[in-house]
């Protein structure tokens, strides 16, 4: 991948900026006074910085509100925040930009494989190039971000190891349970697979629930099992699926015996918010940010405990969550601006804003000693149970293009088994065999 | 001076040039949108398949994304679900339809409200229909289930079974090849509940356009009841059932949204859409999963050339099938 895509210029291209100049000359001079004043101006103008993104509600106010600190404090650039709809309609959005030749500036990259699908079309500029530049970042500052969130931005370019996006909204997966049905019962906060198990017999038994947990089948829980048993999703060198050793067989059959033993039941989509809401279920698994749609619901009725994700062998959970993209199309200054944002949003001021705002994750660990993270924690300690797991979460292979055909594969899988259409380990070599012969290609 | 249309062909008669320019100019705002959102897509469409094509184009492949698709399973797999689907909602939603518009068709008490409550769920937003109905069918807390406990009947898992229908009774094996998934019965349901309004009210325009002196005339000589119904009626409004079958058959093969929102789009993006197992993954998710999440632009593509040759194909056979079989009053 080269990373000057952006200094060749086609002949149609060099014609439109000809017009465009003659243009721009003719209506200066029809419009703007004459005199090198309005040049100056132009100038000194800021440079626009076209940033897209899916942040709805109450988090698109937030992110307007930094975008807006932003400006005031770098007057080079104006970064101009659009919403464009949830994370499908964004990707197709700029799907429909490269087609039309008009993409951003930057954008947020929510859908899963979107990152490596870009990368690969040569539609971004790598911001390890910024990283490294003058405007860059010290050795220690790339240090204080969780190790996860480089992990998750990190794609071989040219053979090499390169942090192409940017994280932006992150978040993990953790556990959430009801408090005063645990309390009532009797019952501590599990800490452990077989803790959630007990538990949830002994609030079935009680008749307080139907089940223990509710579950819509997906990679990242039974992903997260895995990495609890000591396996792995792929091999090193990203060429060979790795699920269906026995680390993965051991996750799957442990779901399974869940679903048989009726501890858990499997929902549709967020169904199971729903069912725990309404004390149908004592437990979920689901992202951090899922804790301010549930106290939404909630209203205050009972007490929402949100803990790190139950350990197996080992303790491991997942990350989640989108990052930033610089397209390569972007006039160099724009990038350079689309940069500094990027930067500037994971200092640790502005970092800790957002996430004690919006209830995704700061992105280095020094934004946590910052008074915003502070007062949170003070606020609501509960905050800190997804913080616990950062040490220890591994992102989903994103970064691999063709992980985005694999992991329907692996959802299939999932299903199968743990509905009793298929044996575990049949599932998953199954979904194996598949998947290397699509990493193959 | 008023211009009546008689002296003003007159007068493009004795102008041919000119005559010719205007309806030229008179076409010329329709062809030019038909030729900018519909031939010109349909040309670089053709164009994009023959790619090797991401988000951008990368190689030219030929056919090669023709014959992948040839050796594709789960092509051919949303295919086989394509086919159950239009099977079950097509002859249900033109027996249906028909039902209801004769029934309303007859003089009964509060005639307009029933045709009201019948077209009501063609004017529902599908999204919103689709949530409903998804809460309806939820397998652990939905009303329907609510009500087999009531009744002390087996609870199935509706949208959550991937298992067929046949199988669930005992009498097959398998995913896909032992009939549809009980899920995409109730994809099939709803979308036969959704349309047969829209069926019932085109039926109820054919069936006011029969003039009553057939029916008259048919009495007088004896036919009555299911024999009026069978050799007068159901003759007549043929080219109804006819016009209902090729649009219900290109609906039902481009069925997206109803599919999309009761099998997990939406919400979470669609990844999950087409779920359980891919047992309601009809071709239009395939062509959508392939391009928005998977981004094979060539590849979903020439899929969609593939089902729209499939449409063509099965649009001409009704046209040949229909003509031999279809009534037309006076002609």
């Amino acid at each position: 991948m080269a990373f000057d895509n952006g200094t060749r210029m086609g002949r149609r291209a060099l014609l439109g900026r000809v017009i465009g100049a003659a243009g721009g000359l003719a209506l200066d001079g029809w419009i703007a006074p004459r005199g090198s004043g309005g040049s100056a101006a132009a100038a000194d103008a800021p440079v626009p910085v076209a940033f897209w993104h899916a942040n709805s509600g109450p988090l698109g106010t937030i992110l307007s509100d930094l975008a807006g600190q932003f400006n005031a404090s770098h007057p080079t650039y104006r970064l101009q925040p659009e919403f464009v709809g949830n994370y499908t309609a964004l990707n197709q959005k700029i799907m429909s930009s490269v087609a039309a030749g008009a993409q951003p500036d930057a954008a947020q990259a929510g859908a899963y494989g979107a990152v490596a699908a870009y990368l690969r079309a040569g539609l971004l500029v790598p911001v390890q190039r910024f990283a490294d530049g003058p405007d860059g970042l010290s050795r220690s500052s790339l240090a204080d971000i969780f190790p996860g969130f480089r992990e998750d931005n990190t794609y071989r370019v040219e053979h090499k190891a390169a942090l192409v996006s940017w994280p932006f909204n992150k978040s993990v997966l953790v556990f959430y349970y009801n408090g005063t049905m645990l309390k009532s019962l009797g019952l501590d906060v599990p800490r452990t697979w077989d803790d959630v198990a007990a538990a949830s017999e002994k609030a079935m038994r009680a008749g307080a629930v139907a089940a223990g947990m509710g579950w819509t089948p997906g990679s990242e829980l039974f992903a997260a099992l895995l990495y609890q048993n000591g396996g792995r999703l792929l091999s090193m060198d990203d060429t060979s699926v790795l699920f269906h050793a026995e680390a993965g067989v051991r996750a799957l059959a442990f779901l399974k015996d869940l679903y048989d033993r009726k501890i858990m039941y499997l929902t549709k989509q967020f169904d199971w918010q729903n069912d725990l809401v309404a004390q149908k279920i004592c437990f979920a698994v689901s992202t951090i940010v899922s804790q301010q749609y549930i106290q939404q619901d909630l209203k205050g009725a009972w007490d929402l405990g949100v803990a790190p994700l139950p350990a197996g062998a080992n303790k491991a959970t997942i990350l989640f969550g989108s990052n930033g993209v610089i397209f390569a199309k972007a006039r160099p200054e724009a990038q350079a601006g689309a940069w500094a944002f990027f930067k500037w949003w994971a200092e640790p001021e502005q970092t800790a804003l957002w996430a004690a705002r919006s209830h995704y994750l700061p992105l280095r660990r020094s934004a946590l000693a910052m008074p915003p993270m502070r007062d949170l924690f003070a606020r609501d300690p509960r905050q800190r149970a997804a913080l616990e797991s950062l040490d220890y979460a591994h992102p989903m292979p994103d970064n691999v293009a063709a992980w985005v055909r694999i992991d329907p594969l692996l959802q299939d899988a999932i299903t199968k088994a743990v509905v009793g259409l298929q044996a575990p380990r049949d599932a998953l070599q199954e979904a194996a065999a598949k998947a290397n012969a699509i990493l193959r290609g | 001076m008023v211009l009546t249309g008689v002296s003003a062909a007159a007068r493009l008669r004795g102008r041919p040039g000119r005559g010719r320019l205007a309806g030229y100019l008179y076409l010329a705002p329709a062809a030019v949108l038909l030729a900018a959102f519909h031939i010109y897509p349909l040309f670089y469409g053709a164009y994009v398949s023959l790619f090797r094509w991401g988000l951008t184009r990368e190689a030219f492949v030929g056919l090669s994304n023709y014959r992948a698709l040839l050796h594709d399973a789960d092509f051919w797999r949303a295919l086989l679900v394509t086919t159950y689907y239009v099977i079950g909602v097509v002859p249900a939603e033109i027996v249906l339809g028909f039902t209801v518009a004769y029934l309303l068709s007859q003089r009964i008490h509060g005639r307009a409200a029933y045709r009201l409550v019948y077209f009501l769920p063609y004017i529902t937003s599908m999204v919103a229909m689709g949530l409903v109905w998804s809460w309806i069918f939820n397998a652990n807390f939905g009303l329907l289930n609510a009500l087999l406990r009531v009744l002390h009947l087996p609870t199935p898992r509706w949208l959550l079974e991937p298992r067929s229908i046949l199988a669930l009774l005992h009498f097959g094996r398998g995913l896909f090849a032992a009939g549809p998934s009980l899920a995409l019965v109730c994809v099939t349901a709803v979308t036969i509940w959704y349309y047969t309004g829209f069926h019932a009210v085109v039926y109820l325009a054919g069936l006011t356009a029969i003039p009553t002196e057939i029916h008259e005339a048919a009495r007088l000589d004896g036919a009555g009841g299911f024999g009026l119904l069978r050799r007068i009626t159901l003759p007549l409004v043929s080219p109804t059932t006819f016009f209902l079958a090729v649009v219900a058959t290109i609906g039902a093969v481009q069925s997206f949204a109803i599919v999309y929102t009761l099998t997990g789009g939406g919400v979470s993006g669609g990844a999950e859409a087409g779920g359980p197992l891919g047992t309601t993954r009809v071709v239009t998710l395939f062509i959508f999963t392939t391009f928005y999440t998977e981004f094979r632009v060539g590849y979903a593509t020439a899929a969609a050339f593939v089902v729209f040759a499939i449409l063509l194909a099965l649009t001409a056979l009704q046209m040949r099938i229909g003509e031999r079989r279809v009534h037309y009053l006076g002609g």
